[in-house]
């Protein structure tokens, strides 16, 4: 035989040659348990969150009900009053409720802060730094233990949410003015856009996440009922300009998401652990094929088997969702669209990590270090309208709030667009990081550890 | 065997096959104060960080414990010898346990310190929590033969408890934070029979 | 009941172990003593003295649907005993089940009296090295074999003296402090044979000892294993002819898990002689040699090829000469003579 037909080189035979390598990197991915795993529990995701708690089409509303529900709408006449109630409140019991990664944290401020504190509250009420400390003074022992705490298991929180959802932290109902016998009120010279700006200040100097935060203050300050309009509004908006598809796919994409952002790291890690644990490592390493050809076949395999549970899962709802309006008109690729634009993106993200790590490290760093960005990521994002440029995982928990989605559309693709490159490049510099292990330099933490030590010995 | 050389095996795992996974364990413990807040908690803000965070180090610690021998050629010479090798498996699940109790009472006295309502049952209960989710990732990763789909399993049961909640019934983890917690008793029993599963399984596996 | 016995086993076998250190002091860590031997005496599974032989009979074993060991029966004595096969002929299953390894279907074993379902017992008179000798990568030389010391109940000191009595003789002395990671293919052999006599087994079992190693590395190894045989069972598998040829006294040959043959490496020879020819042919009549014979060598010359035959009679060609058989003819003309497939010479 000659020796051309047995190595194929570049062209039709290389391709035809690359494909062979990827379609056999798919099978050992797909043969893996871990797979087998991240499957399952994609299914059940699904199954549990959306399938079984969607019982029906959602119903257009009537006029004349008591209530349609409450909805944030930034009214400033209302946010301010109440937000300025709280903030007082806090600040006399100098005792900040925060949750900086979505869960609950209570800050005390340091004198320094307090005193920064002290003039942001004088510039929303108008007051003198004396009258306030007047004020401080009558209100001396007022202290009313866990009145302001955000309480598991009542109507907010991870708990009872109403939507069966996941959210950590939000506090819906703010405290009433109980300290009546405090004189203050809101400065009239103040304006709204002043005011934020001086809640931002205020949010800086607890350390982020607070009640006055942008993220939580119109949730928390400005819920009001919704009118027969608003619930009407919302619900053309999901049939007309979502064509009810939509809303459904982003609330797809909200609960297979949150697998989405840690599950994938564990099949990266133990398809990047077969070789070693085969023992394979050094027949591999001698093959002819370049690093990153065999990295980014890995990559690619993983991506798109991956992929499929969510393909599946996400025709199941469409199918689950179609059924629900037999006579409506649909937007048939929303679910297309999404899954693609939203889900893609973090599963490659988060398998490159998986690589990238494991190469670098250890399939037990990987697993950590991805878990804690997971959890610090999850959790520390609002349920909606809080898409941010970098999170890595996208929350929008709610059928409806198509503007709020629409309003950051821009940081959606934007984020979307990021976590593709960076995908890319990190599973770039993992083939990068191979080709040296390859040419036997050591490259691992766990080695540099090590030379460092043998080298300090001796 | 005398009880210097059972001093020595756990001298030598302890150096050689647990330190990694004490150290990552201690960064958890570490980083909880960064994400929780811990002081002047009442019982149920208290059992937040302790459930939903540091139960976690259950699967950190007790998910590897098959792992050194992970390799069948180190398994067969380590089952060659006089010694059980699953003796020194539960030799390592006793140490293991026992650290776990120790973080997780140090924790809870630190918080105790800090003027959070902390109790025994907070330790008991958030122990109780650590143990099951630590004896899913022995069992997943006993039987697979793979550490990795240990850590997984204990995953994905971890997330399940996020969604779930209590539908879970007794098994629910995050039980105090959600203002109950009868169910630990329940919870501990259920792990000391998932480990003793796994142990079971490699025995009649490995004959 | 059980955990009380095993409680009062382990007492006991702490008291020999103590017994046994008053022995070594007293002989400076000899290479030859038997703790074991002393315990299973005491424990009253009383083997009858001298007995230091393995006794297998119609021992079966199955993984799953597939039978990897066939009515395996055989006598082992003291030396080098030789298990000879292909690849996948049962060697490993049987030395495993002789390690107490793999538990058996059915059949009987005692190994130097005791039978094989005393795991605990066994284990404590049984050194052994798997086909593929690893250890946990980060401890040192010196740290695997005295944590393995550990394991077999050895008492601080003697694994101390024994270790380095041992690293002395497979050569590592120098390497003690090096990790088990950083070891060669041949120091990491050595290794797994000294940590498999650390408590000085009274059974050495060898799977596969020489599979790739440099040939004086090969020499060495089998001179060691040589050896230790004086006065131990020392049962070696290997699909390498050569190894049982330099080494072995006592063979047994397996075919697809059961025992082909057994007896000496004279009577193997025996076995072949008149049956093994050389005749020199044009090369381009190998390849109906190869279909026609087993052929077990080639000697490539410039215009013909010297080919070695196996046959029951003189080949019909010109010039087929009778040779006398080496271990490796001898070797395939009984798995001939069994009727086992073998492809023209290029068998494995």
């Amino acid at each position: 035989m000659k020796q051309s037909s047995v190595q194929s080189g570049a062209g039709t035979a290389g391709i035809k040659n690359l494909f062979g390598l990827y379609a056999k990197e798919c099978k050992k991915v797909i043969c893996s348990l871990t797979f087998l795993l991240y499957t399952a529990a994609i299914f059940a995701m699904y199954y549990t969150q959306f399938h079984s708690e969607l019982s029906g089409a959602e119903t257009e509303p009537k006029p004349g009900f008591a209530s349609y529900g409450m909805t944030e709408r930034e009214v400033p006449e209302i946010l301010m009053p109440r937000a300025l109630d709280q903030l007082m409140l806090e600040y006399l019991q100098n005792s900040y409720t925060a949750y900086p990664i979505g869960f609950y944290k209570e800050v005390h401020l340091v004198e320094k802060k307090r005193q920064k504190m002290a003039d942001i509250i004088c510039e929303l009420t108008g007051q003198t730094r004396a009258e306030l400390n007047n004020q401080e003074d009558e209100n001396d022992g007022f202290e009313e233990d866990g009145a302001f705490r955000f309480e598991v298991g009542g109507e907010d929180g991870i708990w009872a949410s109403d939507d069966n959802s996941f959210v950590v932290g939000g506090d819906r109902n703010p405290v009433e003015k109980e300290s009546s016998h405090l004189e203050y009120s809101l400065s009239e010279t103040i304006t709204y856009e002043r005011f934020r700006e001086l809640m931002r200040e205020a949010d800086k100097l607890i350390g982020g996440g607070s009640r006055y935060s942008d993220k939580y203050i119109v949730f928390n300050f400005s819920q009001v009922p919704k009118t027969y309009e608003e619930a009407l509004e919302e619900y053309r908006q999901l049939v007309d300009e979502d064509k009810i598809t939509g809303g459904y796919a982003r609330l797809y994409c909200d609960y297979v998401g949150f697998m989405l952002g840690v599950l994938p790291v564990f099949v990266a890690v133990s398809l990047m652990q077969l070789d070693r644990k085969a023992r394979m490592e050094q027949l591999v390493y001698s093959r002819r094929i370049s690093s990153a050809k065999l990295i980014f076949s890995r990559y690619a395999a993983l991506v798109t088997a991956m992929f499929l549970p969510i393909i599946i899962t996400a025709a199941m709802a469409q199918a689950k969702v179609i059924g629900f309006y037999p006579d409506a008109k649909m937007d048939i690729f929303a679910f297309a669209r999404y899954t693609v634009l939203w889900m893609l993106p973090t599963l490659m993200a988060v398998s490159a990590v998986g690589m990238l790590l494991t190469e670098l490290a250890s399939g037990l760093i990987a697993i950590l270090l991805q878990g804690a960005w997971w959890f610090t990521g999850m959790f520390s994002s609002a349920l909606t309208g809080d898409i941010g440029k970098f999170n890595l995982t996208i929350r929008h928990n709610s059928l409806y709030k198509l503007d709020t989605f629409q309003e950051q559309y821009g940081d959606f693709l934007f984020n979307r667009a990021f976590y593709t490159v960076l995908a890319i490049l990190l599973a770039a510099l993992t083939a990068i990081i191979y080709e040296q292990k390859r040419r036997g330099r050591n490259f691992g933490l766990y080695t540099l550890v090590k030379n460092h030590k043998s080298k300090s010995a001796a | 065997m005398d009880s210097t050389l059972w001093l020595k095996i756990i001298k030598v795992n302890l150096r050689h096959n647990f330190l990694p996974h004490l150290l990552a364990a201690l960064a958890i413990a570490v980083c909880t104060p960064v994400v929780f807040e811990v002081s002047s908690l009442n019982g149920t803000l208290a059992a937040q960080p302790l459930e939903m965070l540091l139960s976690l180090t259950g699967a950190i610690l007790l998910t590897p414990i098959f792992l050194p021998e992970q390799d069948e050629n180190i398994r067969d010479l380590i089952r060659s010898k006089h010694t059980n090798y699953l003796a020194v498996c539960a030799l390592r699940v006793a140490y293991s346990v026992l650290l776990l109790a120790v973080l997780l009472g140090g924790f809870t006295l630190l918080m105790r310190a800090c003027e959070s309502a902390v109790t025994v049952e907070h330790f008991t209960g958030a122990l109780a929590s650590a143990l099951f989710l630590g004896a899913l990732g022995l069992l997943g990763a006993g039987i697979s033969g793979n550490v990795t789909v240990g850590y997984m399993v204990a995953m994905i049961y971890y997330i399940a408890n996020f969604t779930l909640k209590e539908k879970l019934g007794n098994f629910y983890l995050f039980s105090m934070s959600n203002g109950a917690g009868e169910g630990k008793v329940f919870l501990l029993a259920a792990a000391l029979l998932v480990i003793a599963a796994a142990f079971e399984w490699k025995k009649i596996r490995e004959s | 009941m059980e955990n009380q016995n095993q409680n009062q086993n382990h007492n006991q076998n702490a008291k020999n172990q103590n017994a046994q250190n008053q022995n070594t002091k007293n002989q400076n860590a000899s290479l030859h003593n038997h703790p074991a031997e002393n315990q299973t005496q005491k424990q009253g599974n009383a083997p009858q003295a001298g007995e230091n032989c393995i006794k297998i009979s119609s021992v079966n074993k199955c993984y799953g649907k597939k039978q990897a060991l066939t009515n395996v029966s055989l006598t082992i004595h003291q030396g080098m005993f030789g298990l000879l096969g292909r690849n996948g002929a049962g060697k490993t299953t049987l030395m495993k089940t002789l390690a107490a390894l793999h538990k058996k279907q059915s059949g009987i074993i005692t190994v130097c009296g005791i039978p094989i379902e005393q795991a605990k017992e066994i284990r404590s008179i049984t050194g052994y090295l798997p086909q593929d000798f690893s250890m946990y990568p980060s401890m040192t030389v010196e740290e695997s074999l005295d944590y393995l010391g550990v394991l077999s109940g050895m008492d601080g000191r003697i694994r101390k003296e024994r270790a380095e009595l041992l690293l002395k003789r497979v050569n590592l002395t120098e390497h003690r402090r090096k990790k088990v990671r950083a070891l060669s293919g041949g120091m990491k052999r050595r290794l797994g044979i000294a940590q498999a006599l650390l408590h000085d087994p009274k059974v050495l079992i060898v799977d596969e000892p020489t599979a790739g190693l440099d040939p004086e590395e090969r020499i060495r190894f089998r001179n060691l294993l040589c050896e230790v045989a004086e006065e131990r069972i020392v049962i070696l598998s290997t699909h390498i002819v050569g190894d049982i040829e330099a080494t072995c006294e006592d063979i047994a040959i397996m075919n697809a898990g059961r025992i082909l043959w057994q007896g000496t490496v004279c009577e193997l020879l025996n076995a072949a002689k008149g049956k093994v020819f050389t005749v020199n042919v044009n090369k381009k009549f190998l390849a109906q040699m190869k279909k026609d014979y087993i052929v077990t060598g080639m000697l490539v010359q410039n215009e013909y090829t010297t080919v070695r035959i196996i046959s029951e009679e003189t080949p019909s060609m010109l010039g087929a000469e009778h040779a006398e058989p080496n271990v490796e003819d001898a070797y395939m003309y009984c798995l001939y003579s069994h009727g086992c497939e073998l492809s023209g010479g290029v068998e494995e």
